[in-house]
């Protein structure tokens, strides 16, 4: 089983149960290797979910399911990070506190696969970033690097960008 | 009447473990388990065979049936159920009922379409003033109600419960968390089959193991789900626990008020559900028909206990449209509607007949 191996996945919709209160939510993925981060790390990281934590998961805002969704499966223990278009319909304020988490997950030691439509987002927090466009990699290049690639930002369906963290 | 709500009572313990067992299994599986039924009469069976021929007592057999049962509806679950859930329930339907024709198949042969005979295990019974109880049937019910609490309980309240309404929800994601999606959906079904076992073996003392024992009550174990909103566990508790027969007007009251509050709990999933954005509306609509059936049985209800001479064939009648209304939505199984329409019909032709009309 893929999450077995310590892959983690964070679905573009999101995914929150809306049959769960937010603390089920966090709690529900299973802990499939240790080194994952204690419930109260994850408040500590996610202030405001722990606000919420009885209400129900879908009763949210869309920032706040989407730290939801990234906080579960912090959980886990899994050391890489699959994050599906995370900044998908915030607000900028929002989009900007979401660089910010992985950011940090970053040098915690996270690796973390980034798929974003976002170019300016993505490129800002990128150790590495791959262009897609109609399935083919188009162009990549290294670190935060953004002034080659902007006039094309216009014609991308999407990119993709690694960041690797230190592996603990 | 303490006397007919206690046999009410009693009866209803049965009703209420068998639809919360199908209510299991439809909530979790989307699976109509038409062989119910026939797996209840399977646990009264068991009981009997192991009593008969292995002299195995009652008291082991409350354990060991309900497990030997629940094991062959796994084995139905692996090879059988499995390959059609992707499919509209109405095909798990057709799938599960090809068991319930024994009624004619072995079981008659082997001992008679009148039942086979099993001894009380707890004989004897108190005077309580308005009525006998007998000792066993106190225990029915009692037994009755802790195995249903300990079933929903932990679906409302653990990790195990969060897993199965999780799973329910989207089960390809809670699946590549890391959980076991298909073995818990193989687990729930043996659950819900040893339920209706353990409530046969209960049964076999006071209901004579027959092979129709399970056809006489299917029809009204499928009703208490489909009020109790299908898939939700405490409602079928309750309204498998709580009045039927001759009271109009009281049934129109629970129903309508279980459909509501269950409306309310599932309407926002009913509505993420892609393609299937009908119901959205029809949960508008059905809640405010909801609504309206509370308003006519509380008004029922009212009159009635007001002793104010009442039409309550009139009474009847209004809830009976109200709710063939609501039923007759599309996006409901016809099969639900039609069976529905059926137990409404049965309740409202009793309830006339108590007041001495014309039949």
């Amino acid at each position: 089983m893929i999450a077995r191996e310590g892959i983690a996945y964070c679905p573009e919709e999101r995914g929150i149960f809306s049959s769960l209160n937010v603390e089920e939510n966090l709690l529900l993925p299973p802990v499939v290797k240790p080194g994952g981060l204690s419930l109260d790390e994850i408040y500590t990281l996610f202030p405001n979910l722990q606000e919420r934590r009885r209400s129900q998961g879908t009763k949210l805002s869309g920032g706040e399911q989407q730290m939801l969704a990234i906080g579960r499966i912090l959980r886990t223990g899994a050391t890489l990070l699959l994050l599906d278009e995370p900044t998908e319909g915030l607000a900028p304020v929002i989009v900007q506190r979401i660089g910010e988490i992985i950011l940090q997950l970053k040098t915690r030691g996270f690796t973390i696969l980034l798929v974003e439509q976002n170019f300016h987002f993505a490129t800002a927090i990128a150790d590495r970033h791959y262009v897609v466009e109609n399935g083919r990699v188009i162009g990549h290049d290294r670190g935060g690097r953004r002034g080659a690639g902007h006039g094309q930002a216009a014609n991308l369906s999407g990119s993709v960008e690694m960041t690797r963290g230190r592996h603990v | 009447m303490f006397g007919q709500l206690l046999l009410g009572l009693i009866n209803g313990a049965f009703y209420a473990m068998l639809s919360l067992g199908l209510a299991v299994i439809f909530g979790m599986l989307n699976v109509i388990n038409f062989t119910h039924c026939a797996q209840y009469m399977m646990g009264a069976f068991a009981a009997w065979l192991m009593r008969t021929m292995l002299d195995i007592p009652f008291w082991a057999s409350l354990v060991l049936a309900p497990l030997i049962v629940g094991l062959f509806g796994v084995l139905i679950e692996k090879l059988l159920l499995k390959r059609i859930y992707h499919l509209d329930h109405l095909y798990g339907f057709l799938l599960t009922f090809w068991p319930r024709l024994d009624d004619r198949g072995p079981v008659p042969v082997e001992v008679g379409s009148s039942g086979a005979p099993y001894p009380n295990p707890i004989p004897g019974g108190t005077n309580l003033g308005f009525m006998f109880l007998p000792t066993y049937r106190g225990f029915v019910v009692i037994a009755a109600l802790v195995v249903c609490l300990a079933t929903w309980s932990p679906s409302s309240a653990t990790k195990l419960g969060a897993y199965l309404r999780a799973a329910t929800e989207n089960p390809t994601l809670v699946r590549a968390f890391g959980i076991n999606v298909p073995r818990l959906i193989t687990l729930t079904y043996g659950l819900g089959v040893a339920l209706a076992a353990l409530a046969g073996v209960l049964a076999a003392p006071i209901q004579q193991g027959s092979a129709l024992m399970g056809t006489n009550l299917v029809l009204v174990v499928f009703a208490v789900v489909v009020i109790g909103g299908m898939g939700s566990i405490m409602g079928s508790i309750v309204t498998g626990f709580g009045p039927r027969h001759r009271r109009g007007p009281d049934q129109g009251l629970l129903s309508a008020g279980l459909q509501y509050g269950d409306l309310r709990r599932h309407g926002h999933r009913a509505a993420d559900q892609a393609g299937r954005l009908v119901w959205a509306d029809q949960m508008t609509s059905q809640r405010n028909i909801g609504l309206l059936l509370l308003a006519v049985g509380a008004g029922g209800t009212v009159v009635r206990l007001s002793g104010i001479p009442d039409d309550g064939a009139v009474l009847c009648a209004v809830r009976l449209r109200l709710q063939s209304a609501c039923w007759a939505m599309p996006g409901l199984m016809s099969f639900g509607h039609a069976m529905f329409f059926g137990i409404s019909a049965y309740f409202f032709g009793s309830y006339r007949q108590g007041l001495g009309l014309a039949a």
